[in-house]
């Protein structure tokens, strides 16, 4: 009886060390193939790096028209103010909600904090846009590639030209 | 005397002369007689294919002026392509069909598109009730989606069935190909094709010099003639080179899929697990290689 307590106890250990291993051996590349994103656009080109202007720690709302990248619209327009993604003592990074920083292009990490099944779905590849090869490398482009952080909505699109109706493309018919 | 009547000899003798003059006649006229007896593309030999390839360089050089390739990419092992659709990420903005049109030297005069968006009321999936020519100054609109429609690629396809000289199969990666040289233009295909994706060459077709792509291969986009019919073929000139075909190339959203069946891997094959996907008319029994999804709401 007591011997076999002991086995189970045992068993207990090598599950926890397994337990502790499985991350590893997920991250060692058994999982699905992980997507490398596409270098993020800078989103305001002329003004970039902040740091060039925001030496010391600025104010909460986009006084004036200082920034004229920015439309104060969707997220910049109410409930948030600049600091729930930007970090306010280095304007050059972001800041996630567990207080970790981030470097200002991975905004995969800043938006899938929220938005958690996109960002599901984008890392699976299923969500932007995979460029490259079909049947190799491929990369997927970043929420800034197509979303504007401070306005995430999608812009409207002029279409292209329709069909010409075939009542007008046939000379006889013409 | 009896006068004397044309004997059996006499009239072969006729014959031959005859044929011998018409075709020496046509020589002179260069008329292709490389192309008349060109055979089927499924039954030439490699050396035989080779030989057309060149003579269809030479020809095209001659029309379109040089430089000017016509490869003919052999299939992958082990693949079979399938295409994916994103509708709640397309936007109806036809940057596909335009970059179809460019990529795949389709006439512009008289207009041929392989792709057609049609625009949906929300709530309906009745293909009549859908609009192709919808202009508005800005897509995407409030009230509407918008569902891409293209050849299917079909497991089961009804336009091979009847094409009566065998101008249409399948090809071992799941491509529906056309050979323009055998197509004799009866166009029993599109009358059988239940998503209208054939088009048919009523006049010569007119490219732009500056926008005619000179990168060819035998079974995709090499220039067509009038009185053939032409389809998507997936792209496969550039999917056989691992390439992603034009269309899904061009999609500004993402919204188009594209990838090998066969491997778990794949774009399309991921996206077939993650969402329910349906098939465009799939009560015919067609099995498009083609499907339909909405990501989010």
């Amino acid at each position: 009886m007591a011997d076999s307590v002991k086995e189970c106890g045992m068993r207990w250990e090598a599950l926890f060390i397994l337990w502790l291993l499985f991350p590893a051996s997920v991250a060692l590349g058994e999982g699905p193939q992980e997507l490398e994103p596409l270098p993020a656009p800078v989103l305001s080109s002329p003004l970039f790096p902040c740091s060039s202007c925001h030496t010391t720690e600025p104010g909460a709302s986009l006084a004036g028209d200082s920034h004229p990248v920015i439309r104060v619209e969707g997220h910049t327009e109410k409930d948030y103010d600049c600091f729930v993604c930007h970090n306010r003592h280095d304007m050059d990074s972001l800041i996630l909600f567990s207080g970790l920083t981030a470097p200002l292009g991975s905004s995969s990490r800043l938006c899938g904090q929220c938005h958690s099944t996109n960002f599901r779905l984008w890392s699976e590849g299923l969500h932007g846009k995979l460029v490259g090869r079909w049947d190799g490398p491929r990369k997927i482009t970043p929420c800034t590639a197509c979303h504007d952080p401070h306005r995430p909505g999608y812009d409207a699109y002029v279409p292209e030209p329709p069909p010409v109706p075939p009542e007008q493309t046939l000379w006889w018919r013409r | 005397m009896k006068p004397r009547s044309l004997s059996r000899r006499d009239i072969l003798r006729f014959t031959v002369a005859g044929a011998c003059a018409g075709f020496a006649g046509g020589c002179t006229n260069g008329f292709d007689w490389g192309g008349f007896f060109q055979k089927r593309f499924q039954e030439m030999s490699p050396a035989e294919l080779e030989k057309t390839l060149l003579r269809l360089e030479r020809k095209y050089r001659r029309k379109y002026g040089e430089p000017f390739q016509v490869t003919a990419t052999p299939p992958r092992e082990r693949t079979v392509f399938g295409f994916g659709l994103d509708l709640s990420k397309c936007i109806g903005c036809r940057k596909c069909v335009h970059a179809c049109v460019r990529e795949n030297n389709v006439s512009r005069d008289v207009q041929i598109h392989y792709i057609r968006v049609i625009r949906l009321p929300e709530g309906e999936l009745e293909l009549e009730k859908g609009d192709h020519y919808y202009t508005p100054a800005a897509v995407p609109e409030e009230g509407y989606y918008y569902l891409p429609v293209s050849c299917m690629q079909c497991e089961n396809p009804p336009c091979r069935k009847v094409c009566p000289v065998n101008a249409i199969w399948t090809e071992p990666d799941g491509i529906v190909a056309i050979d323009y040289d055998w197509c004799i233009g009866c166009r029993d295909c599109m009358a059988a094709c239940p998503y209208r994706a054939i088009k048919f060459n009523w006049t010569e077709p007119v490219i732009p010099d500056d926008e005619l792509n000179r990168k060819t291969d035998f079974l995709s986009n090499r220039p067509r003639v009038r009185g053939v019919v032409e389809k998507c073929h997936g792209c496969l000139h550039r999917a056989r080179k691992g390439r992603y075909p034009a269309c899904v190339e061009a999609c500004p959203t993402g919204a188009w899929k594209f990838g090998n069946l066969l491997d778990p891997g794949s774009d399309i094959r991921r996206a077939l697990e993650r969402f329910r996907t349906f098939k465009l008319k799939g009560v015919l029994n067609t099995v498009p290689r083609f499907f339909y999804f909405f990501s989010t709401g």
